[in-house]
């Protein structure tokens, strides 16, 4: 039968009190009751969103947060791993130079005290003596005023600075080591094998030996000492010392010296250094020396 | 169709519609939801991680934590006072507790009044939902927004118990002055555990949550009192509470822990402190790294600096009428920094009258003109550069030094008149201006500038002739720096603030290394102590000894023109320290009768009371004489030595070289004097 409109109100209620109507508005009553009183779909909603929650982002303000203070320990870790590396490279140094090579311009690691000590006693004593006054260290460190020693490369990377600190961190004295120093200390330790015109800042500057130990002997106490600054280096050299050279670079305070020699029938050069002040004395005479014809500077077996 | 049929007609359209709209809505939640869900964010497993950022930790000198940032310093629920935690539930959602997730009866309250009265908005978030906003959103006002908030609510409640829900929201939610949770908001107003607190405490802070900068107690204590009251009925009217519980507390007094919790007294040290952090680590690291920061502070001694500069302010405000409804619209400020001259470590700071009124820090901000107060190193310069000393003979007179391409200078003294011949010593003790100008006249104001950049003060100086009368601008903490230089004989420590910076897990990330450089002469130096000993002893500054201080000091008082700030930089062997009085906008300070404020009448007097009571018990221990000096008693205007009891005055000389007047050595006219 077609559906047609009610045409009276018993045939309203008749169709309004209809099962199928009946049960739809009790079920929508139920639903939204039971929703008033047993939040069902709040429990629905928020059980399905903790079900798919470890497949969302990690967005928000809470999470951003989280991912700065990652960041912030990276960056933390970071500094915290160079140190505990440079701290690590400092303890393994058996010398001043190789903790100079290890360290990073700016960077610095803390040594105790008997290490401290140790490698200011593997210095040449007169580099030792250069970089602190034994006196002054031994009036600190017999007193045990120092706690800690400080290290740091310097930020043009040119030499270390060495600060000895009181419990409070407090310097009770800062000492300066070149680099260059440090280094020619190092070259010391051998003989290279080659000849003076190797080092290019020996152009120019290379002399006679016998002239150049002529010469030095002329000059006072004070200057030989200060020209020939590891006369005992020279001696251990086996073999007879032919030309010696000066270079024409400063480098803080110190000039560098080549002494060639032939050892076994090969040339062999030792490197050293003497104090500015000092190897110009003796560089003048030489020069002057060079003026009058003296001071022929022939290559090695060209000598007459 | 009949009568009735129609009504039922029009009645069962009407329940059709009904029922349409709430499909319609259901459904438009539903696609809502949807769109929703597709970026909502997740949340954290467990919930306690959001509590889980350490704090960057700031301690004092003697150890004691001073300030937490970033991070939350979490406490389970059994460890906050149950008065606090029905005041929040109260104020908040008093439904917490039955509830999931949504309060629908008070949002569609909250949805009607929105929506039928214009320009008033009503929320009806539930703690769950602020829980979640503050955990993932801004406070960016949108419907999808809320929307969201709303769903991560309801997964809030869906996977967490409401003790859990509610520990996560009392740990996080922000109370103003830094404080995050309860238990640093307890620490911060009222220096005491969450648990520890009283009902009227808990009202005030469950008070603070809806503007804890419109309610800070430290600032707006009528305001914050008011929302307690709020907060109180709220109880009552739930039944946590009874009326007479409420009047009770609403009448209790509060003893807010203002100037001795971390972010009181400490403050302004502590901003200049972070900001070193953050320059040096950036704020990431300082805020969520967790870090383990040892400072310099001395609490004890800037708990006395607190004090001091407060009483010294009342002082000055009596001093000058000024009623407190004035001062509070612009009042006096004041400054005082202490700095152990051995080091430069920075031991008190002071920034201001009140930190919780103006967060300006004026010892470190404020580049103000130290007036006289810059003439040590006009002194220091003519020391060096003139080869004179403190016996030399110098002429108080009118002076014109003429300047290319401008006018003369003509320098006047403060007390406008001229006093003829004076030993040098004289000279700065009276802090004779015309004496300055010729000092500065002759060793040029770049070499001026270059003492004082040596001695610390880092501020832009311009290298004119009247930067020796102190017309560049500089800050209290350079001029204790530069005068700790003088006190540690000559020896710059650059002023710091962090001694130790460690990790969470206590590894060294930095540590300060205490190294000097001789910026001048130890010679020098002592010789302007002495002169300056004079200062203190005789000169502008002798209130200091007529408060009582007796202990060996040197120093320099300073006044800018119009009386507009007045200074006293002052040390001793061990601290120096700088004060400041002033307006931040340029207006003089004048009593009563209308007679300005000098740095001897305002500023002398702060330092004198604060080193009465942090120098308290130290041992008499005078500043120690390096070699190269020697003393004399001398004619104060000849500069002629005299013997002992003649009238003279003892003076620091260089041990080597003849001092009296007419000595070659020195530049003069043929009167034997400096010109």
């Amino acid at each position: 039968m077609a559906w047609y409109h009610p045409r009276n109100l018993g045939e309203y209620l008749w169709r309004l009190s209809a099962p199928h109507v009946i049960l739809s508005i009790l079920l929508v009553l139920c639903l939204f009751l039971g929703e008033l009183r047993f939040d069902w779909a709040e429990r629905i909603m928020g059980a399905y969103l903790a079900s798919t929650n470890a497949g969302r982002p990690e967005s928000g303000q809470i999470w951003e947060v989280g991912q700065q203070a990652r960041s912030a320990y990276q960056a933390l870790e970071k500094i915290v791993t160079d140190r505990l590396a440079s701290q690590r490279e400092a303890r393994e140094s058996t010398a001043f130079v190789q903790l100079a090579e290890r360290l990073q311009p700016g960077q610095g690691a803390m040594l105790s005290v008997d290490h401290f000590r140790r490698l200011y006693l593997d210095l040449p004593e007169t580099s030792a003596r250069e970089v602190a006054n034994p006196l002054r260290l031994l009036e600190i460190l017999s007193q045990h005023r120092c706690d800690r020693v400080y290290v740091s490369k310097n930020s043009t990377g040119s030499g270390l600075t060495v600060n000895l600190l009181d419990t409070a961190n407090q310097i009770l004295e800062s000492l300066d080591l070149p680099l260059q120093v440090l280094s020619l200390n190092r070259e010391q330790e051998a003989l290279h094998g080659g000849r003076l015109e190797q080092w290019p800042d020996f152009q120019g500057g290379i002399y006679p030996a016998d002239l150049f130990f002529q010469e030095l002997g002329s000059l006072s106490e004070e200057v030989r000492e200060a020209v020939v600054l590891q006369p005992r280096r020279l001696l251990e050299i086996e073999g007879t010392i032919v030309r010696v050279a000066i270079s024409n670079e400063v480098a803080g305070g110190y000039i560098r010296l080549g002494f060639e020699a032939m050892v076994a029938g090969t040339p062999k050069v030792l490197l050293t250094r003497g104090r500015e002040w000092a190897v110009w004395q003796i560089h003048s005479r030489l020069e002057d020396r060079a003026g009058n014809g003296a001071a022929a500077v022939p290559g090695y077996g060209e000598r007459s | 169709m009949t009568g009735g049929a129609a009504w039922v007609r029009r009645l069962a359209v009407l329940v059709y519609l009904a029922l349409g709209a709430m499909a319609v809505a259901a459904l438009g939640a539903g696609v809502m939801a949807l769109v929703a869900v597709g970026d909502l964010p997740r949340v954290p497993s467990p919930l306690s991680r959001i509590i889980e950022t350490p704090p960057t930790e700031i301690f004092a000198a003697t150890g004691e934590r001073i300030m937490l940032l970033g991070g939350r310093e979490a406490v389970p629920l059994g460890r906050v006072a149950t008065s606090f935690i029905q005041a929040v539930v109260a104020t908040e959602d008093h439904r917490f507790w039955v509830h999931h997730g949504i309060d629908k009866l008070r949002t569609v309250k909250a949805l009607w009044i929105t929506l039928t009265r214009p320009g008033r908005v009503e929320g009806a978030s539930t703690i769950t939902q602020q829980l979640a906003k503050n955990l993932f959103f801004t406070f960016e006002r949108s419907w999808l927004r809320k929307f969201r908030e709303m769903l991560i609510a309801l997964q809030i409640e869906a996977a967490y118990d409401k003790g859990t829900i509610l520990e996560a929201y009392v740990n996080q939610i922000p109370f103003g002055a830094r404080a995050y949770g309860i238990e640093q908001a307890a620490r911060i107003y009222f220096n005491r555990a969450a648990m520890d607190l009283t009902l009227a405490q808990s009202a005030l802070l469950a008070g603070l949550p809806k503007s804890p900068t419109y309610y800070n107690p430290h600032r707006h204590l009528e305001r914050a009192r008011e929302r307690q009251r709020i907060v109180l009925d709220r109880m009552v009217a739930v039944g946590y509470i009874s009326r007479e519980q409420a009047k009770a507390a609403a009448e209790a007094p509060l003893e807010l822990a203002r100037g001795e919790a971390r972010t009181g007294s400490g403050s302004y040290f502590i901003d200049w402190v972070i900001k070193d952090l953050e320059q040096q680590y950036g704020p990431e690291v300082v805020y969520h790294g967790g870090l383990r920061v040892t400072t310099t502070l001395d609490p004890q001694m800037q708990r006395l600096a607190v004090e001091s500069v407060r009483r010294s302010l009342e002082r000055i405000d009596e001093t000058m009428g000024a009623p407190r409804e004035e001062a509070s619209s612009e009042p006096v400020q004041a400054a005082l920094v202490a700095v152990e001259s051995r080091t430069g470590a920075v031991k008190a700071m002071v920034g201001g009258r009140d930190y919780h009124e103006s967060e300006y820090n004026r010892a470190v901000q404020n580049q103000r003109q130290p007036g006289s107060g810059f003439k040590p190193f006009v002194y220091a310069t003519a020391l060096e550069r003139l080869k004179i000393h403190p016996a030399t003979v110098v002429v108080d007179r009118p002076v014109r030094i003429p300047i290319q391409g401008a006018a003369d200078w003509t320098p006047r003294n403060f007390e406008r008149g001229h006093q003829g011949p004076m030993i040098l010593k004289q000279a700065l003790m009276r802090s004779v201006n015309t004496i300055s100008a010729q000092l500065v006249a002759r060793t040029g104001p770049a070499a001026v500038v270059e003492t004082a950049r040596r001695c610390g003060i880092d501020s832009p100086l311009t290298p004119v002739y009247s930067v020796a009368l102190g017309t560049s601008g500089v800050s209290p903490l350079e001029m204790a720096s530069a005068f700790a230089t003088l006190a540690s004989g000559g020896v710059r420590h650059a002023p710091f603030g962090i001694r130790r910076v460690e990790d969470a897990h206590g590894q060294i990330i930095a540590e300060h290394i205490a190294g000097g450089e001789q910026a001048i002469a130890p010679q020098v130096s002592y010789q302007l102590i002495d002169m300056l000993k004079a200062v203190v002893d005789q000169g502008t500054a002798r209130v200091v000894r007529e408060m009582g201080f007796t202990l060996p000091a040197a120093g320099k008082t300073g006044t800018t023109n119009d009386y507009q700030d007045a200074w006293f930089t002052g040390f001793t062997p061990t601290l120096s320290v700088c004060t400041w009085i002033g307006y931040d906008r340029d207006r003089p300070l004048h009593d009563k009768r209308g007679v300005g404020l000098t740095g001897g009448r305002a500023a002398a007097p702060l330092w004198a009371e604060f080193m009465l009571r942090a120098t308290e018990g130290d041992p008499y221990r005078d500043f120690s004489v390096p070699d190269g000096i020697r003393f004399d008693t001398v004619d104060p205007v000849t500069g002629r030595p005299l013997p002992a009891g003649a009238g003279g005055i003892p003076v620091a000389l260089p041990a080597t070289g003849s001092f009296a007047a007419g000595d070659e050595t020195v530049p003069q006219t043929p009167e034997g004097r400096l010109e």
